[in-house]
């Protein structure tokens, strides 16, 4: 039951640890920020899909998100999510749950920025952290319960044909009212992007990616004890796009597992996806 | 006294003419790190609101934006690179296209370019540009030049690259 539980529960950390401003991965973090001032909205609906040991789970979870440019190298951002569905079924059961999830807040510094002609290096420090604002009375929870915390560092080259990104991550987890602390989870991604046709500023430019994303989660805590149904390490091979015009960006990507093994009797993820809409006004 | 009316309002007539004629008409900045559309959108934000400025052209492949000033108005240059910054990039060279009255001061030449910085030193000149400078100046005429913006000593000049006469 238990790791059922927290089977659903690490379906909820997708939600915060895939923020992104375009032109960064789908999946993972980029160095790029929003210029002085700048005030950013996005849309992003998200999803995942994960089945074994005779159960199936899922979720689609609803984004929002504002972000401001705090100066040309510091951005905020503010990530409400919103869980539109939330379901666990085995064969003769089928629990649903919906409502608001986790907010989190996050600041990104980039701290080192090299400029050539059509050429953009970068790198960058992410912290942020997630509230336990979600309802985790509901089944399937909400939220966690916990209070989480993000620290990322990224950096890339984008240029007028090639992108390229790297970023590490490390979610350490809080304690929730039952006790249960989810375990930390590194994060490592890499991406490799190309843009599509030509590039004209008053024209759509279409940039698509592959992303390799890793994952590591040390196994839940609970009274002191290691939860045997919990943690384990993913891989994950992701295609991905951002297609933008002027001030507006789609983007989009879908996570397909390439490698999983998971501890004790956990369902496997079947794919992931996301899709966003971003405004700059 | 009619006729003195008429000279002193044609007078005064020709020298607003001038003034507004005088001053930065266009700009292009050469811009490193600019490789995405969406990411330099932030960029045309900051330069709309440089003062002088009506409309802009950015060339992505060549990393350059041509600033054309307001009729009647100058571009001010000077907040440019701030701008620039201000949107996530850097200017690696700025060229300008200005008109004014030439003025001669210690064996060097001057642009009365108005607003922002009011004068523009001439430099590089070329062969024949020394005396075409000196003739303008005798007489208190006009020159349009166009070339490398630069700041020198506390002073902007401009390291020339074309020179005519009139605006």
């Amino acid at each position: 039951m238990r790791g059922l539980l927290v089977g659903l529960i690490s379906l909820v950390m997708v939600v915060f640890v895939a923020p992104c401003l375009a032109h960064e991965p789908i999946f993972g973090l980029g160095p790029h920020t929003i210029y002085k001032g700048g005030v950013g909205v996005e849309a992003k609906l998200e999803g995942e899909s994960a089945s074994g040991g005779g159960e199936e789970e899922s979720e689609y979870v609803l984004h929002a998100e504002l972000i401001y440019g705090i100066t040309a190298d510091l951005a905020a951002t503010l990530a409400v999510p919103y869980v539109l569905d939330r379901a666990r079924e085995t064969d003769s059961d089928r629990i649903t749950s919906d409502g608001p999830g986790d907010v989190s807040l996050r600041a990104k510094y980039r701290f080192w920025r090299r400029d050539a002609l059509g050429v953009q290096d970068a790198a960058a420090f992410i912290a942020g952290i997630k509230l336990p604002s979600g309802d985790d009375e509901e089944t399937p929870k909400l939220g966690t319960g916990s209070t989480d915390y993000l620290l990322a560092l990224t950096a890339a080259r984008e240029s007028l044909i090639w992108y390229y990104f790297f970023d590490t991550r490390n979610r350490i987890n809080g304690e929730d009212p039952d006790g249960l602390k989810k375990g930390n989870t590194f994060f490592a991604d890499l991406a490799v992007g190309i843009r599509v046709w030509e590039i004209e500023y008053l024209a759509p430019d279409l940039v698509v990616l592959a992303e390799l994303n890793w994952e590591s989660a040390a196994r839940d805590e609970s009274g002191g004890a290691d939860v045997a149904d919990s943690g384990g390490d993913m891989l994950f091979l992701s295609p991905s796009f951002f297609l933008t015009y002027r001030n507006l960006a789609a983007k989009g990507g879908v996570q397909l597992p390439l490698y999983q093994d998971l501890n004790g009797e956990q369902p496997e993820v079947d794919y992931r996806f996301s899709l966003a809409l971003e405004f700059h006004l | 006294m009619a006729g003195k009316v008429h000279v002193a309002a044609a007078l005064l007539c020709l020298f607003l003419a001038s003034a507004a004629e005088a001053g930065i008409s266009r700009v292009v900045v050469s811009v490193d790190g600019l490789a995405c559309p969406f990411c330099a959108y932030g960029v045309e934000k900051k330069l709309k609101r440089v003062p002088g400025v009506a409309s802009m052209d950015v060339d992505m492949d060549g990393g350059r934006i041509v600033l054309t000033a307001e009729a009647g108005r100058s571009i001010d240059f000077t907040l440019v690179p701030g701008a620039v910054s201000d949107g996530g990039f850097t200017v690696s060279k700025m060229e300008a296209r200005a008109t004014g009255r030439v003025a001669a001061e210690g064996g060097m030449f001057w642009l009365e370019a108005g607003v922002p910085v009011g004068r523009l030193q001439l430099r590089g000149l070329k062969p024949g540009d020394r005396e075409q400078l000196e003739d303008l100046a005798a007489r208190g005429g006009e020159a349009a030049a166009e070339g490398v913006l630069e700041k020198r000593d506390g002073d902007w000049a401009l390291d020339l690259q074309t020179l005519g006469e009139g605006p």
